[in-house]
């Protein structure tokens, strides 16, 4: 059975009136990538705060590979990598440096510093890169130096805290990709993220929180079977009359029907072959239609229905 | 590990531009344009004989031979350093009000045993006449003695003065390495580079507190011990420091060529001890409050300025009033206490005063770093 690695029990944390986690719980086990997934100000980062011992908590306890953490347990923060949200460098060190001071605050001997401090460089690819200074680094580059910064004295547990915010396309695929090779090199990952394609993708494990409490946890399908919605079959139609919507509403399994800008969304509970019978409709009807396509539904909408709100901000 | 930090920490000192910018060159450029304006007006000042009105009183010894010795002074070219008009007082005065002064002060030698200057303004004038007449105090003051011990003896003793009359020039910086109040400015910037350490020193906590910066978060989140860290951010801080305020005195010295007087160790000495309290300063705010780093530099400049004005580098009779008013001011604040070991080996050299003034920096030194230290045991924050 595979040890836990990360358990919090009954957290609470308020900023003055503010509740920020709520008797929140979780349970992280070795090697697993785990998605810590909520809106902005849902509490992920006072999650990670309170699990690195930065901030303090009024109640409830934390337990990392199984021992209580406080902000004197230097043995269990030797076994930690943080990549913060912010890009955290000396402007001062240069892309080597910067590494190599990082590492050393884990690591002492010096030939396996330097070992660790040139995988780490070479696994994000930024060799290329070693001695320039961060200020002259594009966007990207700098989110790479900052993951090197935090994995290079190779931690068994890696905390990733929304770290392809503001990161181009290109950048961000790299940084997902090298964040599932150190899962399969045995990291455990706790990801934090706003972006749900990107939980989606790399997460075998999910808790959503929002206002500080737990609002559902599980595998991508355990959380996708906890909502109603199964399959959302889309139909671009240009001319679609009420009593047609009403109509399809009755059809086996369709619990919710939505048309709007020439789009129809029928929303099914459960059925194998929905997008059959609403196809058949149209044609049984003589009404023509551009394209029908079926949705699975994702973490989106699985917040979307527990949460009743947006998981993203509206961008 | 603490080498690590170290010379890192080392690294990122000497490359912090700003810093050393306003550190080491800012001071330099000061320095060099202090030397140009200031030194030439002081030269043009040198040199030239000053119009004194002297006013005799009717002792048997005393007036009538001081009358002799300032008209015996002179430059090192023979230039007579004081145009003396004997007259009365009320004529003196009358000289001295008048719309266009004709002298530059009244020396009364009415009574020996207190010797007055009246002047009119402050200025270099009148500071040269100030280091003569402390000179002519001392000398009266052994006339007086020696008419009490031994009367028989007081013609040899007077003539000597006569021999010691240019080396008075000399020694007492009057004939052109005056020290005050030229050489004053250079105290002070050396006050200002030190106080400029305490920049350094707020950025030792800065960057190993989660609650200061996001670089101070992933240093909290290591196992480093972040006392450790700090003291050896301290040290590589503390060798740069001292290295910018030794290249710039030399810089002074050497370069400029001022004169500091004749204790140069102790003036290095007092300059290293000087920006180590600076930097303590720095490492003590550094750790006061969970302020961002903008609010922080700004308090910081707000008690380095402060400071500075309170210890009467901006206007020097500042630091008399709050001698007066509020003397524990000039105790605990770093510039005054700086500016105050330099007055000190200026106007009194290696003295019980200097070496009160140089406790005092140490200790402050000591409270701030250690007042540090115990603000910056391992904790975790409430908000970050």
């Amino acid at each position: 059975m595979a040890q836990t690695v990360v358990e919090i029990n009954n957290l609470v944390k308020r900023y003055k009136e503010l509740v920020a986690l709520d008797n929140f719980g979780l349970k992280i086990n070795e090697g697993e990538i785990f998605g810590l997934l909520g809106p902005n100000g849902s509490g992920k980062t006072t999650t990670i705060n309170c699990l690195l011992s930065l901030l303090s908590y009024d109640k409830g306890e934390i337990k990392l590979f199984g021992e209580k953490m406080h902000p004197s347990r230097r043995d269990l923060k030797s076994r930690i990598g943080v990549v913060p949200q912010n890009v955290a460098v000396f402007d001062e060190l240069t892309v080597y440096e910067n590494v190599e001071y990082f590492c050393g605050l884990y690591i002492k001997d010096k030939k396996l510093k330097k070992k660790c401090v040139e995988e780490a460089i070479e696994f994000v690819d930024i060799a290329d890169f070693k001695k320039f200074y961060p200020k002259k680094l594009s966007g990207g580059l700098l989110r790479r130096l900052n993951i090197a910064c935090g994995i290079a004295h190779k931690p068994e547990l890696i905390i990733f805290d929304e770290p392809t915010v503001a990161v181009d396309p290109q950048s961000r695929n790299r940084i997902l990709e090298g964040i599932a090779k150190l899962n399969q090199n045995g990291a455990t990952i706790i990801y934090t993220s706003h972006y749900m394609e990107e939980v989606e993708q790399l997460c075998n494990r999910v808790l959503i929180m929002d206002k500080g409490k737990k609002v559902a946890e599980g595998t991508k399908d355990e959380l996708k079977g906890m909502i109603k919605n199964t399959e959302s079959i889309v139909v671009n139609v240009r001319r679609f009359s009420n009593e047609a919507v009403n109509d399809i509403k009755e059809l086996h399994h369709v619990y919710d029907v939505k048309y709007l800008n020439d789009t129809l969304t029928v929303k099914c509970s459960g059925g194998k072959h929905n997008i059959t019978h609403v196809s058949e409709y149209f044609e049984k009807n003589g009404i023509d239609y551009d394209r029908i396509y079926s949705e699975l539904p994702t973490l989106n909408d699985v917040f979307l229905e527990i949460t009743g709100k947006e998981l993203r901000d509206k961008e | 590990m603490f080498s690590t930090i170290f010379f890192n920490r080392f690294k990122i000192e000497l490359r912090n531009k700003d810093s050393i910018l306003w550190s080491l060159f800012f001071a330099l450029a000061l320095g060099t344009l202090f030397n140009f304006a200031f030194k030439s007006i002081y030269e043009n000042a040198m040199n030239t004989t000053l119009d004194v009105a002297v006013v005799e009183g009717e002792e048997e010894f005393g007036s009538g031979n001081m009358s002799d010795l300032l008209k015996e002074l002179e430059y090192e070219d023979g230039t007579k350093l004081l145009n003396i008009k004997s007259v009365d007082m009320d004529e003196a005065k009358k000289l001295l009000d008048a719309k266009e002064p004709e002298i530059s002060g009244i020396i009364d030698l009415r009574d020996i045993s207190d010797i007055k200057l009246v002047i009119n303004e402050s200025g270099l004038e009148s500071s040269i006449l100030g280091s003569v007449v402390s000179v002519l105090r001392e000398y009266s003051s052994i006339i007086v003695e020696t008419i009490k011990k031994d009367p028989a003896m007081i013609d040899s003793v007077i003539e000597s003065f006569g021999d010691e009359t240019k080396e008075l020039v000399e020694s007492n910086g009057i004939s052109g390495n005056n020290k005050d109040p030229y050489v004053t400015y250079f105290y002070n910037l050396i006050a200002m580079m030190a106080v400029m350490a305490s920049m350094s020193g707020v950025r030792i906590p800065e960057s190993c507190q989660a609650n200061q910066s996001e670089v101070g978060k992933r240093v909290d989140c290591s196992p480093v011990n972040r006392i450790f860290y700090e003291i050896a951010g301290l040290l590589s801080a503390a060798i740069i420091k001292i290295a910018i305020t030794i290249i710039g005195l030399c810089y002074f010295c050497f370069v400029l060529k001022i004169d500091f007087g004749g204790d140069m160790p102790y003036l290095f000495l007092t300059a290293i001890l000087a920006t180590l309290l600076g930097l303590s300063l720095g490492f003590f705010v550094g750790h006061i409050g969970s302020f961002t780093e903008k609010t922080r530099d700004n308090l910081l400049t707000a008690i380095v300025v402060g400071g500075g004005f309170m210890s009467g580098l901006m206007v020097a009779n500042i630091k008399s009033l709050v001698e007066v008013k509020c003397p524990i001011i000039n105790r605990i604040n770093p510039s005054a206490v700086i500016s105050d070991a330099f007055y000190a080996l200026n106007m009194y050299g290696v003295s019980e005063r200097y070496y009160r003034a140089i406790i005092y920096i140490t200790v402050l030194t000591i409270v701030f770093t250690v007042l540090g230290l115990i603000m910056s045991r391992r904790k975790s924050y409430a908000s970050l």
